[in-house]
């Protein structure tokens, strides 16, 4: 049996069900595609129809398309050789039937669709990224890009893009498609059926079809029971677990429900280990982290010996010995909250940690272990402040630096204020250790000297050897020195001894 | 073009059912031909075979350049009753017939029942399945163009005008003035161009009606493109107008084989 979600894939935007309003500005754009010569991003969840949209679209404009999707190898070169090659030329019925080439004409259009535009990257699609950019940025033809995710794309290729936001097709607006599907293929149905498969596939118009004609498969009418048996295997959310897992399953039916959650043991025993403490008590709690610790000790076999078999250690004990270590069931509401290991791969957090690192000469690994901890207690929510204006100058940080190594929100005064005084200070000690510099060398012009100096600067090192080597970082050491003191707690840095 | 698929098809659904099995020879040297040439432009193709010869059409993937290639029932050794058409990976054919050239026989069978098809030549034999044709994007239909220009050449001129261009540049203007008779090749680069002339003698038949010029893109014609198969000896006929697709043909197999090349213009960008 064919597929229903392509057999009833709209010929026409204006049969597109849902996203009135983004099937407005796509028409749009194809209409004033000659003056403005942009790809447009279709972007939302997925079986909302924006690729049906595309295609819909190029039907309704007799342009030819051409489809390249995730399920195609997508290297720089495939790319160039298929979008490229599409996007640069004619089409040949096109300009043979005298469309012209200049695409004054719709006749020679053909629309290039690139599927899952989100998912190309760089180093794993090789080249891929760059060579999409490069397409849209010089295409002759309309393109298409599809994504699910539109802050997963490059900002290059965004900024290239005009932009149209796909939403979730409500119930109200599935229920009528499935309904009309029914009555084509001559199956009954009951509307409560109906309206239980819309819900259930909350937005999702294509999850919606196809449940349908799973259900309807050898049938010739969907009764609401057949749709509640036919409950696809849904994967349980991380919520849900740590209800099971924390509150009221016992050992075997959390695991079982650990089995059904689309997430790894690592992250799993994260979850579970950061929410443990909020519900349990403190006998529960010693049990439980015994095995959390076991289940650390699996994750970390995992780790160096590679064998993924281990995996199912870490979630036997991460849920069924975490749920075996409670005394009953527990009731009521909890806040769950993310675990705090996400953070760590933080932008911010590697740029303190490496300018920690470098101010400090010691390996960023010293400097994220054994230095920032300690700012982090010495300056949370920037008290003292005096401390925490010291610390910002010393390692030139900007507002979300700051923000990040005191908890302080980014935005506010006194977060502001820090970087400003320190920025202030960072500028007096550089105009400090210029003028004691150059006043050792008798030969250089003091003008010449400025706030700063390129290439004086190296000169200036020669001379005065305890000013630091890096321009960049060197004119705070003044400030460094104090401040390492009290900072480092006892544990003394490389910069220490310069 | 479109009417004679038609038939082509007809034919062919009609032929399928009535025969069973149904068997072709042909030299391999011709065969090598064929699939040389369809590889330029694509990774699979539906085949023609019987009573007619056989006829290949197929676009590329982007829909910019086609081939149609058809070769007469004279250059088989023998031809079967009726037409079958099968989907072929160009690929995976072209190895296995690499065992066998020059005037080496090679025999295709049809065997509908399991779709695909028996080659046997000199001590191999190999089943292999086809593809569904459906499977494969159909041609489109080309309305008849009153070319601008035409002109027969030897293509191995013509190969190196074409050739030059890409030494300055990605694509390549054909330029022709009626007044001038000679057709002239033109590579405009970034910062350089090359021109090479096709003069009238070089030209031994061919007709300028109206002053064209076109632009395409380099990447279909060479370094692995269309004209790969071509070399001096040959003679290609061109036809172009402006802003419509560039026809070429030639003959292979003893004047037995033709082959038609067409390529879209590129889509001017400045």
């Amino acid at each position: 049996m064919a597929d229903w979600t392509e057999r009833y894939r709209p010929t026409s935007l204006s049969e597109l069900r849902g996203n009135d309003k983004a099937a407005g500005k796509l028409q749009e754009w194809a209409d004033t595609w000659d003056d403005h010569r942009e790809a447009v991003v279709l972007h939302g969840s997925p079986g909302v129809g924006k690729t049906s949209a595309a295609h819909a679209l190029a039907n309704d404009m007799g342009w030819e398309t051409m489809e390249l999707n995730a399920s195609d190898k997508r290297t720089g070169d495939v790319i160039e050789q298929f979008a490229g090659r599409a996007a640069r030329n004619a089409t040949l019925a096109g300009s043979a039937a005298g469309g012209g080439a200049a695409g004054g004409d719709t006749e020679s259009r053909q629309l290039v669709i690139l599927d899952e535009a989100d998912n190309i990257h760089g180093n794993y699609d090789r080249g891929g990224k760059s060579a999409i950019t490069k397409l849209v940025k010089e295409s002759g033809q309309p393109i298409v890009l599809i994504a699910n995710e539109y802050y997963d794309m490059s900002r290059g290729l965004r900024n290239a893009c005009q932009e149209i936001e796909f939403r979730d097709v409500g119930a109200r607006s599935i229920v009528p498609v499935l309904r009309d599907i029914c009555r084509r293929e001559e199956i009954e149905f009951e509307s409560d059926a109906l309206q239980r498969i819309a819900e259930r596939n909350k937005g999702d118009l294509r999850g919606a079809v196809n449940d349908l004609q799973a259900i309807a498969e050898g049938r010739d009418a969907v009764t609401l029971d057949d749709v509640v048996t036919g409950d696809r295997d849904k994967s349980m959310g991380i919520f849900p677990f740590l209800d099971a897992v924390l509150k009221e399953q016992g050992a075997e039916e959390a695991l079982q429900s650990a089995y059904s959650v689309d997430e790894t043991p690592d992250d799993l025993t994260k979850w579970v280990e950061d929410n443990m403490l909020t519900v349990y008590d403190a006998d529960e709690a010693t049990r439980a982290y015994d095995f959390l610790a076991n289940a650390d000790v699996w994750l970390g076999r995992v780790r160096a010996s590679q064998n993924y078999s281990y995996w199912r250690y870490a979630t036997d004990n991460a849920a069924a010995g975490v749920a075996a270590a409670r005394d009953g069931e527990k009731g009521g509401w909890t806040r769950w909250g993310r675990p705090q290991f996400w953070p760590s791969s933080d932008k911010t957090a590697d740029e303190v940690v490496r300018k920690v690192a470098a101010a400090e000469g010691c390996s960023m690994d010293i400097a994220r272990r054994r230095v920032l901890p300690f700012l982090e207690a010495m300056t949370h929510h920037c008290k003292p402040k005096e401390l925490t204006i010291r610390m910002a100058a010393a390692y030139d940080m900007d507002e979300a630096e700051v923000s990040f190594v005191t908890g302080s929100g980014e935005s506010t005064n006194k977060v502001q204020g820090i970087v400003e005084a320190a920025q202030a200070r960072r500028e007096e000690a550089m105009e400090e250790h210029a003028e004691g510099a150059f006043a050792g060398v008798p030969t250089r012009e003091s003008d010449d000297a400025g706030a700063d100096g390129g290439a004086g600067g190296d000169e200036r090192d020669a001379a005065a050897p305890t000013a630091a080597a890096d321009d960049a970082t060197g004119s705070s050491d003044a400030t460094d020195d104090g401040n390492d003191a009290d900072s480092d707690d006892g544990q003394s840095g490389l910069g220490d001894f310069v | 073009m479109a009417a004679a698929d038609a038939e082509a098809d007809a034919d062919a659904g009609g032929a399928t059912e009535s025969v069973d099995r149904m068997t072709v020879t042909v030299r391999a040297e011709v065969l090598q031909d064929v699939v040389d040439q369809l590889l330029t432009i694509v990774d699979e193709a539906i085949f023609r075979i019987g009573y007619e010869g056989l006829s290949v059409a197929a676009v590329d993937p982007a829909n910019v350049g086609m081939v149609m290639l058809e070769v007469e029932p004279a250059a088989f050794e023998s031809v079967g009753d009726g037409m079958f058409p099968i989907g072929l990976n160009l690929e995976r054919l072209d190895d296995y017939i690499g065992g066998a050239s020059g005037a080496d026989p090679v025999t295709l069978s049809y065997r509908p029942e399991r779709r695909s098809i028996e080659i046997e030549h000199t001590n191999v034999e190999v089943e292999m399945a086809g593809i569904d044709p459906d499977a494969i994007r159909d041609e489109p239909d080309i309305p008849a163009i009153d070319p601008s220009v035409e002109f027969e050449t030897d293509a191995g001129l013509f190969v190196d005008a074409v050739e030059n261009a890409d030494l300055a540049s990605d694509h390549v203007r054909f330029k022709a003035v009626v007044d001038d008779g000679e057709v002239v090749v033109i590579g405009e680069g970034d910062t350089d161009e090359i021109k090479t002339e096709i003069s009238s003698e070089d030209i031994s038949d061919g007709a300028i009606k109206r002053d064209a010029e076109s632009l395409f893109s380099l990447n279909y014609l060479i370094s692995g493109g269309m004209l790969k198969p071509l070399g001096s000896g040959t003679d290609l006929r061109v036809e172009y107008s402006e802003d419509h697709p560039v026809k070429m043909h030639y003959d292979f197999a003893d004047g037995l084989g033709h082959v038609t090349m067409m390529l879209a213009p590129r889509v001017g960008t400045n």
